[in-house]
């Protein structure tokens, strides 16, 4: 084939050969998704499918012979990826990890707080300033005071 | 979709600065400010598009009521705040990384000397540029995120600092020895010295942790954001603006006028933002209209400030006015530098800025090499950099051009 | 510029590329080589901005993921596989179709390179198809994203009494939505250049808009073969 000479031209049988191990692979990620993994499931997905995209990417995209600058940006783009699912997985996974923040949703929180509204307190319990003890007005304002 | 002009902008920089620099132009020669713009692409290229992902979640959460990131329909605030500081940290880098170029080139003209640690200056931009995506945590110390995040984040934002403290190293190295030479952008340029230095401690501050729990949304981060943004983009914005005015608009300004505003400015930018550290550190929130009667003095000092600062920046509006209508025609290099756009451009640019593609023979800084090949040896463009601002610059001869019409 | 005797734009140590100047070569590069060049690096840095688009809706399904593992389990099971599967392959073969219309072209088998590209618009729009009667078949039983989430019928009732399900639902059409489109575009594109492919635009010398289009395309195809797992299998 006239291949030789130009880095970028794709040559055919390379373009079967990997089209078939695409195949293989999603026959294999279908398969293993039947497996009981567990906790592996995921882990196992993302390097069959991360496989998958690196042949695409190197043979198809033809990043392995081009330009050097192309992989760099490539790389850059997915490096920064990970660091947003990573950075922020630090967050969401340890909420509330050394006490300080509550890992309970704001709509958990929200229905604690109606049903305790919806308690019945005794009025005798909600008086917190001077002004809820007509009754020992002036004698004993530090009563109310205290709370 | 918002961010495509960004992100366009970005590639075409980074595109033109890989694959069409001029012969000769290699990575070493290039101006710092195109490096600051280089590094500057490569934080739009990155980040735009998350904001644009953000604002298309945002939209289907009030359209379709999605539910990533509303509380009441079983979203996550946080994770929105996550999204916005991806993006908007960095962005804040995209205004700064630019004045970081600009500041290169006026330094090095300036005091006629090579600048100190090219390479420094250069790699430290696309370091700011990377680890600025690390760090967009450090907004969140008290938003509810965990506590190992807001560790890291603090952690990797004193890493910020290194870049920005070699940068500074290197300026103030380029200055010693130089002749330095006080025009109007080099005022600026000492300007942002110093106010970008007190932006950076106090950005070293409120990185650190526990310090920042009290300090968050005070008067001390406005006063921090301002003298980074202000005091570090503005002002080298105004001191770049000065420098490239005669080449952008072929006039001079008045110098006298110039000097003035950039003492206002400074001073005023000073009386207005250095009482708000002090009224952040002792308590005053931010986002009130009204304060308490023991932060008057200091909010009443404030105030005038910006009075001072307002007066500095409209004597330049004017003075930038009256130059377009009255000003002195612009010789074509009048500072002495040494990059291609004051040595190989005439006074007014052409259409395609050269009249052909120059051959790159020697780095952006090298006076020396410059005033030997332009002709500086006539005295007009001493080692003593007293230019009398309208020395009339030889061009070589592989570069015919137009300062022979300015006389004719 | 009156002095101005020499308008050539290139300088002089390309007169070698002076004497021969294609008409697609634009009139600010000096070869053809460094204006493909220059089109990729543009297009490598388009493709990284896709990625960081499509990564905040991954960063979404990550949190989701790890707080809801169990609606997330349930839900999946009412995405069938089996269309997740056959979709995976139309597209795999489609990004073949058109490294194999770039290959034809680097040879200058135009009818060939036409051939392939219009192969890679017609599985794209089966592709497009399948999804429809997926979308369908969940418009059907009142799955719908976010805050229309209904769900009625005999596979789908489960899904009211599971919590966050709307969650795994608005993920699930937001991405695959938002792929789709990038589908749509795709074609749009590929068809566009096989036109002027047919209309004899590009040789083995010039096919710098197949390229990117590929390019394009291929990554298209990259973002379903992580979305097909994450969605459809576990």
């Amino acid at each position: 084939m006239a291949d030789d000479g130009h880095p970028h031209v794709l040559h055919k049988p390379t373009l079967f050969k990997v089209f078939g191990a695409l195949i293989v692979l999603t026959i294999i990620t279908v398969a293993v998704a039947y497996l009981p993994l567990g906790p592996l499931a995921m882990p196992v997905a993302i390097a069959v499918a991360s496989t998958k995209a690196s042949l695409v990417v190197l043979f198809f995209m033809a990043l392995k012979d081009d330009n050097p600058v192309n992989g760099l940006t490539f790389t850059i783009g997915t490096i920064m990826v990970s660091v947003f699912i990573a950075f922020t997985l630090f967050d969401t996974a340890f909420r509330g990890d050394l006490g300080n923040v509550s890992s309970q949703t704001i709509e958990e929180i929200e229905k604690e707080q109606e049903e305790a509204q919806e308690q019945q307190i005794d009025p005798e319990n909600l008086r917190v300033a001077p002004a809820d003890y007509p009754d020992q007005q002036g004698a004993t304002s530090e009563t109310g005071s205290e709370n | 979709m918002t961010g495509f002009a960004s992100i366009f902008t970005g590639i075409n920089f980074i595109v033109t600065i890989h694959k069409m620099r001029a012969p000769g132009m290699t990575w070493n020669r290039l101006p710092l400010f195109v490096w600051g713009l280089y590094a500057t692409s490569i934080v739009q290229v990155l980040a735009t598009p998350v904001i644009g992902i953000t604002m298309v979640l945002l939209i289907l959460e009030q359209t379709l009521q999605i539910g990533i990131f509303d509380p009441a329909l079983g979203g996550d605030p946080v994770l929105f705040q996550h999204f916005f500081w991806f993006y908007s940290h960095p962005a804040v880098y995209i205004m700064i990384l630019p004045a970081f170029g600009i500041l290169s080139e006026l330094i090095a003209t300036f005091s006629r000397s090579r600048i100190f640690g090219y390479r420094a200056i250069a790699l430290s931009s696309v370091a700011i540029a990377m680890l600025g995506f690390l760090v967009w945590g450090h907004h969140m110390f008290v938003s509810g995120q965990s506590v190992i995040s807001s560790i890291i984040f603090s952690l990797i934002t004193y890493l910020i600092g290194i870049p920005s403290g070699i940068k500074i190293f290197n300026w103030v190295a380029t200055l010693y020895k130089g002749s330095i030479w006080l025009q109007t952008p080099m005022l600026y340029a000492l300007s942002f010295l110093f106010l970008f230095s007190i932006g950076g401690f106090t950005g070293i501050m409120v990185g650190v942790l526990s310090v920042d729990v009290h300090l968050h949304d005070t008067y001390y981060v406005v006063s921090h954001f301002h003298y980074v943004m202000m005091g570090g983009s503005v002002i080298a914005l105004l001191g770049g603006m000065h420098y490239w005015w005669p080449k952008i608009t072929g006039k001079m300004y008045n110098e006298t006028l110039g000097k003035i505003a950039a003492g206002l400015v400074f001073i005023g930018f000073n009386l207005t933002f250095f009482p708000q550290l002090v009224l952040g550190a002792k308590g005053m929130p931010r986002r009130y209209a009204n304060y308490l009667e023991r932060y008057a003095d200091l909010h009443q000092l404030s105030t005038v400030g910006s009075w001072v600062l307002g007066a500095g920046l409209f004597l330049i509006l004017g003075y930038a006015l009256w130059s377009l209508a009255y000003g002195e025609e612009a010789p074509q290099n009048p500072w002495g530098a040494a990059t291609l756009e004051w040595t190989n451009v005439a006074a007014i640019p052409s259409h395609h800025n050269f009249t052909r593609t120059p051959l790159v023979t020697r780095g952006p800084y090298d006076f020396h090499l410059a005033d030997e090949v332009f002709g500086g040896g006539d005295g007009e463009i001493g080692g003593d950099g007293k230019l009398d601002g309208k020395g009339e610059v030889q061009v070589p001869d592989a570069v015919p051009s137009a300062p022979a019409e300015e006389t004719a | 510029m009156a002095t101005d005797t020499d308008p050539a734009p290139a300088p002089a140590t390309t007169d070698v590329e002076h004497d021969y100047h294609p008409e697609h070569l634009q009139h600010h590069f000096v070869s053809s080589e460094q204006q493909f060049d220059s089109a990729k690096l543009g297009m490598w840095l388009f493709l990284i901005t896709e990625v960081l688009l499509f990564s905040g809706m991954f960063v979404a399904y990550a949190v989701y993921r790890q707080w809801h593992p169990e609606t997330f389990a349930a839900a999946s099971q009412t995405l069938d596989p089996v269309f997740g599967t056959v979709n995976t392959l139309v597209l795999l073969t489609s990004s073949l179709t058109v490294a194999l219309s770039i290959h034809y072209i680097q040879h200058d088998e135009v009818k060939k390179c036409v051939y392939n590209l219009l192969a890679t618009v017609g599985l794209a729009a089966v592709f497009m198809g399948i999804k429809y009667v997926e979308y369908m078949s969940k418009f059907e039983h009142g799955v719908f994203p976010g805050g229309f989430f209904d769900p009625h019928g005999a596979h789908y009732e489960f899904l009211a009494q599971v919590p966050y399900a709307s969650q795994f639902f608005s993920i699930y059409f937001v991405m695959t939505g938002i792929h789709g489109l990038h589908v749509l575009i795709g074609m749009g594109v590929i068809a566009w250049v096989a036109y002027y492919a047919w209309k004899g635009a590009f040789s083995s010398e010039y096919y710098t808009h197949i390229e990117l289009a590929g390019l394009y395309w291929h990554l298209v195809d990259i973002v379903w073969i992580f979305l097909f797992p994450m969605l459809y299998l576990i």
